[in-house]
């Protein structure tokens, strides 16, 4: 196993305490981390670049008032993706049609990708914040607008689901 | 850290490294200025020209009215001409706003005709002489 520590694939790195003078600062500094997290909330490269903008003009608007722009901002692409996997869901109910599915990880994707893929959004979305964007419980928690104790709930059931996929 | 958290870990590192996404500073100050109300032409082009997400392209339709208003133009200007009157025939004219019938709660156009004149016999047209017959 590749300790991860020592690879360019860990979610950029930002200071907690990190002030950033201006608006465009903070959008070059997390513009890729953002990105990237959206992307594996939803598997689409295009739709995580969307909503991440949309992301960042919402921040745009209330950037003198916001204490933790960053955490405001993970929220923010949390609650987008959210949206995003909401309006999927009725899409294809109205449709009636299995062939809709779409968006779904377009990535040379292994077993373990397809399975998270798979989970429910708030496991997913809990799996990636603290596996890949290294978040504490608490910061899950504020992302997903919930306790913390519901965070280590969703992420057992969501290892139990992930575990299978285990040779 | 367990096995399944380094898979976890090892899986989530190698999708998210795969999106190389660089920051895009102009295209986030284009939704800014539209959210604020805010975009001019050149703008709106070169959104349908760089092949843009589809709410882009969307998006510059939608402000395709305000590229009119600022750079009116005679020919741009919307049609303010209401036809009603037609012509049918050589030299006669229709209005056919009198002949609608009347809806719900309207009242129908009222036409007016114009009064018979009764020449009075003193003054009628007299026959010319040799012309009229018995």
């Amino acid at each position: 196993v590749v300790p991860l520590g020592e690879t360019a694939f860990e979610s950029t790195p930002v200071p907690v305490d990190a002030s950033w003078p201006t608006f465009a600062d903070f959008y070059r500094a997390t513009f890729t981390d953002m990105t990237r997290l959206a992307f594996l909330l939803t598997g689409s490269a295009d739709t995580a670049r969307d909503l991440v903008q949309d992301s960042f003009v919402r921040l745009h608007g209330k950037w003198d008032g916001v204490a933790e722009p960053r955490a405001y901002l993970r929220r923010t692409v949390v609650n987008a993706c959210h949206s995003h996997h909401r309006r999927l869901r009725l899409q294809r109910r109205l449709r009636h049609s299995p062939t809709s599915q779409v968006d779904v990880v377009d990535l040379g994707a292994d077993e373990m990708t397809d399975a998270i893929a798979a989970l429910p959004y708030r496991q997913r979305a809990a799996v990636v914040l603290r596996f890949w964007h290294h978040c504490s419980e608490a910061e899950i928690a504020a992302a997903l607008g919930c306790r913390p104790g519901t965070v280590g709930s969703l992420i057992h059931r969501a290892l139990a689901e992930l575990r299978k996929v285990m040779p | 850290v367990t096995e399944l958290d380094d898979r976890i870990r090892q899986s989530l590192a190698r999708q998210a490294s795969s999106l190389r996404e660089q920051s895009d500073l102009e295209a986030l100050g284009d939704r800014i200025a539209h959210r604020d109300g805010r975009r001019v032409g050149h703008q709106v082009h070169r959104a349908g020209r760089l092949g843009d997400s589809p709410r882009e392209v969307h998006v510059a339709v939608a402000q395709s009215r305000q590229l009119m208003r600022q750079e009116a133009h005679v020919y741009a200007l919307p049609a303010q001409v209401g036809v009603r009157m037609m012509i049918r025939g050589i030299g006669q004219f229709a209005d056919p706003a009198h002949q609608l019938r009347p809806r719900c709660g309207e009242t129908a156009p009222r036409t007016t005709r114009s009064p018979r004149t009764r020449v009075p016999a003193n003054q009628r047209r007299r026959p010319t002489p040799g012309t009229a017959s018995r």
